[in-house]
């Protein structure tokens, strides 16, 4: 009995290793960097809400066994592409994000079906390969947006078209749309501003992902990541199902980067979209999300245990060696570096699962 | 069967093209110059006003013309409404509300003078 409880809490250590480990790391952090309460929780606040929704997007491809869709940057370019248009033809407020996000949708179609065809030619390599397009994707939209438009693709404004008359700016100010939906329904607690609207499409999402996993598809998707060929044996179609987990992603990721980018109020044409990913998948895995299972209260947490670092990191290696250059290396070594812990982790559990079972099945305790 | 999903594939892509002609519209931002200069109207000279405060869309600050003057006011949308204060010796001495629509250009041009004179050319795209 006593065995029994001391392993399920090594379990229990080992499952949140990483969040325990954040929770360590911002203990010290957070005196170091002098800042208040009332700051940091106003930053979480705003990056909860900036966040989530792009974390969010990872989930239903996870759902399906593909693992960590490092490919979720298609959908950020597919968002961008919507924002350069609207930026073009002027579309302001809340009706210039909706359509931004209706203009993102075809072309995140395309690219999640892209990605979705690519990745079940790459079995059981999702996440390598969905990193690799991104990369791939990465250099046709440059292409498009840096040669094509302005060119074959009219671009109206002036102030987004580079001085040689064809492609689009490195900066593109989205004063038109900024925080158009974060100040729809603000809400002041203390000197807390909290963006009730941006919460409650977050909120209406969450919801999505729980009304979804109980659906027929919901369903497949969750047969397929656990047994490709028992699915395969029960009659669903795996192929498909995996394509459309990773259309849906792809869509809601150009969804997440437009809410985002809307907070930020800046575009940052070729750079924007490149660390979507990363820091999204950072954030989910410091939550307690591993390759293969992942639930909404570990975004959550790990969106706040994140930021709570990017925040807190910078100020702290500037009180405590005088340098905020080494905060700014640390966090960019922490947000990469815990990828690889997670990574290594998963697959030094799953190794130690494989044996276990094995054990049982030789009939050892 | 798949004549029935096709056809709702179609209702539904075209209903998304609807709703983004509407977000167009309803989301399109203009810039509206405002225009406090002298101006001959039918062949009579009219004056620029003192001081104009003019509260575009129910704004609670105004924006301040003063003589010879031209403001910038950013406006979104086909529907507005406009009222208008003429101040002399930092009184005001005349009100005037306006309710306008705008087409699909990026900028317009509104002239006090001529709202004043009850002219129905007042506002004009540029």
């Amino acid at each position: 009995m006593k065995t029994t409880g001391k392993r399920s809490f090594k379990n229990l250590l080992i499952a949140y290793a990483v969040p325990i480990m954040f929770i360590g790391l911002s203990i010290f952090t957070i005196p170091l960097s002098g800042f208040s309460p009332e700051y940091l929780v106003q930053e979480m606040v705003i990056r909860l809400a900036r966040n989530s929704f792009l974390v969010l997007a990872l989930l239903i491809p996870i759902i399906a066994g593909m693992g960590l869709n490092f490919g979720m940057v298609l959908g950020a370019m597919a968002g961008q592409i919507g924002l350069i248009f609207i930026t073009d033809w002027n579309i302001v407020g809340i009706p210039g994000m909706a359509l931004a996000m209706i203009i993102s949708i075809p072309i995140s179609i395309f690219l999640g079906w892209i990605a979705g065809n690519i990745l079940n030619r790459a079995k059981g390599r999702e996440m390598v390969t969905s990193y690799i397009l991104g990369f791939f994707i990465n250099g046709i939209y440059q292409f498009i947006v840096l040669y094509m438009m302005g060119k074959a693709i009219p671009i109206g404004n002036p102030a987004l078209v580079l001085s040689r008359g064809y492609g689009i700016r490195n900066a593109i100010n989205l004063e038109g749309i900024r925080q158009s939906l974060d100040n729809l329904i603000s809400l002041n607690i203390g000197k807390v501003q909290i963006p009730v609207a941006t919460f409650i499409l977050i909120s209406a999402f969450c919801f999505f992902i729980i009304w979804f996993r109980k659906t027929k598809l919901g369903q497949d998707m969750r047969a397929v990541g656990q047994d490709m060929e028992v699915a395969e044996a029960a009659g669903i179609p795996v192929n498909k199902t995996r394509i459309i987990s990773m259309i849906i992603s792809t869509v809601l990721a150009g969804f997440g980067q437009i809410i985002f980018l809307q907070n930020i109020g800046t575009l940052n044409t070729y750079n924007s979209h490149d660390q979507t990913g990363m820091y999204s998948i950072a954030a989910l895995l410091i939550g307690g999300a591993t390759v293969s299972h992942a639930t909404i209260p570990n975004i959550f947490l790990g969106v706040v245990l994140f930021h709570l670092m990017f925040v807190t990191s910078p100020m702290a290696g500037k009180n405590l060696i005088g340098s905020a250059m080494l905060g700014e290396y640390f966090r960019l070594f922490i947000s990469y570096g815990i990828i690889a812990i997670s990574l290594v982790l998963y697959a030094w559990r799953r190794h130690k699962e494989k044996e276990r079972a094995r054990m049982n099945l030789r009939g050892n305790s | 069967m798949k004549r029935k999903r096709l056809i709702v594939q179609l209702i539904l892509i075209l209903a998304l093209v609807g709703v983004s002609a509407v977000l167009f519209v309803i989301g399109k931002g203009h810039q509206l110059l405002i225009d406090n200069k002298r101006a001959t109207i039918d062949g009579v000279r009219v004056e620029a006003y003192e001081w104009v405060n003019v509260y575009v869309n129910g704004a609670k600050k105004p924006i301040e013309i003063e003589e010879e003057d031209r403001q910038l006011a950013k406006i979104a949308g086909p529907w507005h409404h406009i009222r208008i204060e003429i101040l002399e010796d930092g009184k005001v001495a005349k009100t005037l509300e306006k309710r306008f629509t705008v087409g699909l250009q990026n900028s317009f041009l509104l002239s006090l003078q001529k709202i004043v004179e009850g002219k129905e050319d007042w506002l004009t795209p540029r």
